[in-house]
């Protein structure tokens, strides 16, 4: 606690909201696991003698023995179930963390703008916002993948579609504010012109926000990829996605529950640990929002 | 926690007696219950073209000839029959005294009305084509086409009350697989002229011939038979009720027969198959029935154009370790088109069926290099297949073969049905995951249909096979005409346009008290033959 009383020299308020977060113990415990995971997702497949597309037909349906090489068994058609499942961690991760990114910047410049420019301007962008929140998701997606005849790139462009739509209504807020601020009206009158101003004093300003807000978009991409890869629009056979695997997991869940735990299991910790994450992020950033 | 789980059972117990003592004679033991699948599609005899409700209509009609427990031909209405020393005319005699269920006397001119029937375009049968192209009745292709009205031009007449005749442009000695109830129900015109097509599922008007008569038809829900006293065999019809149950869902069909509500059902859920062999093996039925599966290439493809490619493609799989070990749905992998359904049939396999499976994918991957394709110029090839999930898996497990032998790149791309059917024709295929579901259990069924004149679709050209299959349908007798037939096939399977890969099973669940069932892969399982013990 001495820590906080006397602080060192030149520590900025990022500083302060980086220690209060250290001291969150299940903050600092998820990101240790989720890192882990991260690492075993994209490291660990390289250890295998085979890919997760390659069958093995003499050992079909082998349960989950620890023996090498299939440590956990293999899928029904032979298919190694840990390096499948790890193959679709990587999967689900990527487009989880590139469509929380991509969906962010999109929706922080668009609020931004919003909010600074004001007016009619401002009026038209937030109605636009409010019309393609009212489009049905499910049915927003196999329009898409019909555009784009189906796939991985269909599928990212659908979630990045609805999801940059959030960020951009809670920004808007934030710089409308931030407009009428003197710092803002300072540099206005210092000629400063408006992208700059946006870019350079707006954005900064609305980081805190951003990126708590950003640690709870990512659990909510990869449970969006999961769930349309679960409906069968997502990512296809034999591409591996936790979303299908744990689609394939529940069509056994009689005769084999091992098929539905591992994915299953892993998609639940990685979600647990990116809303405690998120949790922590917003304590630290926001200590008087509780 | 033990009290409260025996209590519930208890209760459950006595909620099943309350339940059993309120539906009443379907649980009795004198009705057999019978799962049927999804809604018989029609009950018209003369139309329906849906098998499960064939089930029905031989209980309920009964052809020249019947089928027995195991498929085999055994004579029906008539007792007795000969064929020409061409193959071309064959006469049956009906038996002694058959009635109709209202009493009328049944006469072979109720067999010729359901041929003219059949064939009158008003009727809008699609079974029309087993009188002009399965086999060729005189006649029958001018009254199908609507060039004529006139019933004199066809070659099914009944020259007395007691006598059949069937004359056909060529020999066919598969005739009398199409004798049965499916084609050749007798019409009882007085009632059908009263009430019209109607009469069929009006169970107070219709007049049938077969062990039973319909008694209740209730949509979506049952058909209920009684035994028909009138029926010439009726002294040895053991059971006096049957009852026909829809049973869309195969896992609610389930539970309805471990709750002891049929007896029969009309399919297992492949995810179960194997829990119930092990469990209940004595009332597992899997059986082979008509229903072919095979993979065909689509010669149009610049890569499949090539024979080597095709040949290793059809080699690099395994086809016992797909039917048995991936799909797990009963089928029975096979290494030709149209063996394996008659006995009788002594057809030729592919050439390398002799080899083991290793040299085969030995010689296969020698192909694959030799067609000039490689680790760094892998073929890329899609499959063709609907959205059942046994299509999909048995898909997917071919796909994953053909990247493990041949290290070939092959994606799955599952459809609708319908849209999976307009796809062949439409050229834009490579691998299209085909089925063929034969008209009976013969070889000529299948072989005829890949004949180039008659599916257009496949893009083969070969004179040889029409040729060879010209010359085995002027054989009259199967004697002559199989090993006619066996040439063709061997012409066929030596230009690789497809894989085959296995005949897709019957399944069902039969109770161990009912006795008289069968595997028939002619797939009608008459009730009158069951017992219930």
């Amino acid at each position: 606690m001495s820590v906080d009383l006397a602080p060192p020299r030149g520590t900025s308020t990022f500083h302060l909201q980086l220690r209060r977060f250290r001291q969150n113990g299940l903050s600092m415990a998820s990101v240790v696991v989720l890192a882990a995971i991260v690492v075993l997702c994209f490291l660990g497949p390289y250890a295998f003698p085979f890919s997760g597309e390659d069958a093995d037909f003499d050992f079909i349906s082998a349960p989950a023995a620890f023996i090498w090489p299939h440590l956990f068994g293999t899928d029904d058609f032979g298919r190694d179930l840990l390096v499948r499942v790890l193959e679709g961690g990587q999967v689900s991760l990527t487009i989880g963390f590139l469509g929380a990114l991509v969906a962010g910047v999109i929706g922080v410049l668009y609020g931004a703008v919003a909010g600074y420019v004001g007016g009619r301007t401002d009026g038209f962008m937030m109605r636009l916002v409010e019309i393609l929140y009212g489009f049905p998701y499910v049915i927003l997606v196999i329009l898409l993948s019909l555009l784009f005849g189906g796939g991985n790139v269909a599928l990212f462009s659908a979630i990045v579609f609805t999801l940059w739509l959030t960020p951009a209504v809670i920004v808007r807020a934030q710089a409308q504010s931030l407009a009428q601020r003197e710092f803002v009206q300072a540099a206005r009158a210092g000629g400063m012109t408006g992208p700059a101003i946006v870019l350079q004093h707006i954005v900064p300003n609305c980081m805190s926000t951003v990126i708590v807000y950003g640690s709870l978009l990512v659990p909510e991409v990869i449970l969006s990829e999961s769930f349309l890869s679960f409906l069968g629009i997502g990512i296809k056979e034999p591409q591996a996605s936790w979303g299908n695997l744990i689609q394939t997991g529940t069509a056994a869940m009689d005769s084999d529950l091992r098929l539905l735990l591992l994915p299953g299991g892993l998609l639940a910790l990685v979600l647990l640990c990116l809303n405690f994450i998120a949790d922590g992020l917003r304590d630290a950033f926001d200590p008087n929002d509780r | 926690m033990i009290g409260k789980a025996g209590r519930l059972t208890r209760w459950l117990a006595g909620a099943a007696l309350a339940l059993s003592l309120a539906t009443g004679p379907a649980l009795a033991d004198d009705t057999l219950d019978r799962g049927v699948g999804s809604e018989w599609a029609s009950l018209d005899p003369q139309v329906n073209f849906d098998s499960a409700a064939g089930w029905i209509m031989a209980d309920a009609y009964e052809g020249l000839i019947s089928f027995d427990p195991v498929g085999k031909i055994i004579p029906g209405a008539a007792e007795s029959w000969e064929a020409s020393a061409d193959g071309k005319t064959y006469t049956f005699h009906l038996r002694e005294g058959l009635k109709w269920s209202n009493g009328d006397p049944l006469v072979a001119q109720d067999f010729v009305n359901n041929v003219l029937r059949t064939l009158n375009p008003d009727t809008v049968s699609e079974k029309g084509y087993y009188f002009y192209s399965t086999i060729k009745v005189k006649g029958a292709a001018a009254l199908a086409n609507g060039e004529t009205k006139d019933p004199s031009v066809l070659g099914v007449t009944a020259p007395d009350d007691r006598t059949v005749v069937v004359e056909m442009e060529t020999p066919a000695p598969h005739i009398l697989d199409l004798m049965g109830s499916f084609q050749m129900a007798p019409l009882h015109s007085p009632s059908f002229d009263a009430n019209g097509a109607g009469v069929f599922i009006d169970p107070a008007k219709v007049v049938t011939n077969g062990a039973y008569v319909i008694k209740e038809v209730v949509p979506q829900s049952h058909v209920l038979l009684e035994k028909n006293p009138n029926y010439w065999d009726a002294a040895n019809v053991k059971i006096p009720f049957v009852k026909y149950h829809v049973t869309e869902d195969v896992g609610t069909e389930l539970k309805r027969y471990q709750a002891g509500e049929l007896d029969i059902t009309y399919d297992i859920p492949l995810a179960d198959l194997e829990r119930l062999k092990a469990e209940t093996p004595d009332e597992v039925w899997v059986f082979p029935s008509t229903y072919l599966i095979y993979y065909s290439f689509n010669l149009s493809n610049p890569d499949l154009q090539n024979i080597d490619l095709r040949r290793a493609l059809s080699l690099a799989l395994d086809r016992d370790v797909l039917e048995n070990k991936i799909v797990k749905g009963g089928a029975t992998p096979k290494l030709n088109y149209a063996g394996g359904f008659d006995p009788d049939y002594k057809g030729p396999d592919i050439a390398e069926a002799d080899m083991s499976q290793a040299d085969r994918e030995a010689l296969a991957k020698e192909l694959y290099a030799k067609a000039g394709y490689g680790p760094d110029n892998p073929l890329k090839l899609s499959i063709a297949t609907t959205v059942a999930e046994i299509n999909i898996r048995r898909a997917q497990g071919a796909a994953l073969m053909w990247k493990k032998v041949l290290g070939a790149e092959v994606e799955v791309n599952s459809m609708e049905r319908k849209a999976w059917l307009d796809l062949f024709y439409t050229d834009d295929w490579t691998i299209f995951a085909d089925n063929l579901v034969g008209d009976f259990a013969g070889p000529e069924t299948f072989l005829s249909y890949m004949r180039p004149s008659a599916e257009p679709g496949y893009g083969w050209e070969k004179p040889e096979y029409d040729t060879a299959m010209d010359e085995a349908a002027q054989q009259p007798d199967k004697a002559t005409r199989y090993p006619a037939l066996a040439k063709a096939e061997k012409i066929l399977l030596d230009d690789y346009i497809f894989a085959p890969i296995s005949i897709e099973p019957y399944r069902h669940l039969v109770k161990p008290n009912v006795k008289g069932f069968g595997a028939s892969a002619a797939g009608y399982h008459n009730s009158q033959f069951m017992t219930l013990e």
